[in-house]
């Protein structure tokens, strides 16, 4: 029988536009301290901790170097991951089922509010000799992946503006959340051009915040929770980088990194299996790609299931009842440790307004964002 | 543990403004070296052909991402291609709005595998249609640098 994984505790920052109050590692210092008081663990205790950074995000070289006094983890064994936090996560589950680390922590943090050139960032993210000279925001990248989407009859662009409506009136039942609001699918509709068919509602807007969960092995879980939440699976991909040979309509890598997460958790039929699910929609087309990419719907049903309700809070498949990255905030290389957050306040019962009834298995799923191709997904039970 | 004080005056946050220079040099590589050297020459565009697994790299390449096999000849394509996506992007790098929103297309690289970024020249946004016929326009040849700039833009064909 394999060593199963817990989560033990978690801290984390409220969701914000700015966090002009602290400093990048004040942020991730709360969280931490947060978490520990949780689990009812000192810094001396823990076996290992998994950092996730990303230079030019962070606005230092190196800038894994800079991760580990604010946890905590000076003199100890520290890595860091370029990437989302889920896939840090898979890292700190890996630690544990090695069973060398009984307690393992894992962070992410994003302080968006310090970069002043985000969209300049992004575009240092492509080709620098194919695509960068061109001189479009790489959001251009998430217009023509839309008009595609939609070309393909994918989902109307009425059902893509409905998962904005939806994620920013869920975002209000979040005390965490920065960017809830009522709105109507005309707002978005009418919201400011960015990349057509790409309008600026469409767009999650970017938050800062930090979130650090205290991962431990089964046999010692009950010593440190009341609650524990498992890790039944965990999965990662990445299609080909380049723009030039990338699949651009079906998310194969979120499909993938899904995959290789049911197989790890035993879930053969994950429309049925799976009661909540956490999905990125940094652009709001992505969210209803993903679903169907994850198998939670058929091809060209997630649309329809958004307009008639079935991913609302009170539907059958309850999608980012937190606000998703559309109304708790595009929190970077955070946004999957934000949704792990979510997963564990709801398999705890400990969501307060926005608790889902009844629910016992989460899927969290990240991808890295524009213009990126690397995905993960996380299975979590009560 | 935890911090018990909050800055509570906003006339009381300070900061530090932090800039650096970041210039690189991108050298091209065998492949791409092919391939802008036909279009900046001869005005000619060339693939590569992995026959491993059949698949017809554009630009150029040097290897297979698929099965990580060398690829060493190259085959002649005509440039042409389809719409394969569209985007009109309205905002500057520094998000301040476009004088003129700029026309941005997927092109779908006839005898390819692949697709291929650039601007869409001499058509207006609402006459776009995903597939519609394109074909690459170029700068004239004492003016081509063996850059990406070196192609104009894609025009109906």
């Amino acid at each position: 029988m394999r060593e199963k994984v817990a989560i033990a505790g978690i801290g984390y920052t409220a969701f914000t536009s700015v966090s002009p109050g602290s400093s990048y590692r004040e942020l991730t210092y709360e969280a931490a301290v947060k978490a520990y008081e949780e689990a009812g663990i000192e810094p001396k205790d823990v076996d290992s901790f998994v950092c996730t950074s990303e230079d030019m995000l962070e606005g230092y070289s190196i800038s894994d170097e800079y991760c580990n006094d604010q946890l905590g983890a000076v003199l100890k064994p520290v890595q860091t991951i370029p990437g989302d936090f889920l896939h840090s996560l898979a890292v700190g589950v890996m630690h544990i089922l090695t069973e060398k680390f009984d307690i393992v922590v894992v962070q992410a943090l994003s302080k968006a509010s310090n970069m002043k050139t985000i969209p300049e960032m992004v575009n240092f993210a492509m080709d620098p000799v194919l695509n960068r000279p061109l001189d479009i925001t790489a959001y251009a990248v998430a217009g023509l992946e839309m008009n595609r989407f939609l070309e393909e009859g994918k989902a109307t662009r009425e059902q893509c503006a409905t998962v904005v409506v939806k994620n920013k009136a869920n975002a209000l039942a979040n005390p965490s959340a920065g960017y809830g609001a009522r709105i109507t699918v005309d707002h978005v509709l009418e919201s400011e051009p960015v990349a057509e068919p790409v309008r600026l509602l469409d767009i999650a807007p970017y938050a800062d915040g930090a979130v650090v969960v205290v991962l431990c092995a089964e046999k010692i879980a009950a010593s440190l929770t009341d609650k524990p939440v498992w890790i039944n699976g965990i999965g990662w991909s990445s299609d080909s980088p380049t723009l030039e040979s990338r699949d651009w309509t079906d998310a194969v890598a979120v499909r993938l990194a899904g995959d290789m997460a049911y197989r790890m958790a035993g879930i053969r039929c994950p429309a049925k299996e799976i009661d909540l699910a956490e999905i990125n929609d940094e652009i709001s087309f992505k969210e209803l790609q993903h679903l169907e990419a994850l198998r939670l719907f058929e091809p060209g049903q997630a649309g329809r299931a958004t307009e008639d309700g079935v991913t609302s809070p009170q539907g059958k498949l309850p999608v980012n009842v937190s606000g998703g990255g559309l109304g708790v905030g595009h929190l970077f290389e955070c946004s999957g440790a934000q949704k792990v957050l979510e997963l564990v306040l709801q398999l705890r019962g400990e969501a307060g307004a926005r608790q889902v009834l009844g629910a016992r298995v989460g899927l969290a799923q990240a991808w890295r964002g524009i213009p990126t191709t690397s995905a993960a997904v996380a299975i979590l039970s009560a | 543990m935890g911090l018990t004080e909050r800055i509570n005056q906003t006339d009381q946050l300070s900061y530090y403004e932090g800039q650096i220079p970041v210039e690189y040099v991108y050298t091209y590589g065998l492949g791409l070296e092919k391939f802008f050297r036909a279009i900046k020459d001869d005005g000619k565009f060339l693939a590569s052909r992995c026959l491993e697994c059949g698949i017809t790299y554009f630009p150029v390449r040097s290897f297979c991402e698929r099965c990580l096999g060398k690829i060493e000849d190259t085959v002649a394509v005509p440039g042409t291609g389809k719409v394969y996506a569209f985007t009109v992007v309205h905002l500057n790098m520094d998000e301040s709005p476009k004088k003129e929103p700029a026309l941005v297309a997927l092109i779908d690289v006839d005898g390819t595998d692949c697709r291929f970024l650039h601007y869409l020249t001499g058509v207006e946004a609402y006459e776009v249609r995903v597939g519609m016929k394109v074909k690459p326009i170029l700068k004239a040849k004492k003016d081509r640098r063996g850059h990406i700039e070196d192609i104009l833009g894609f025009q109906p064909a």
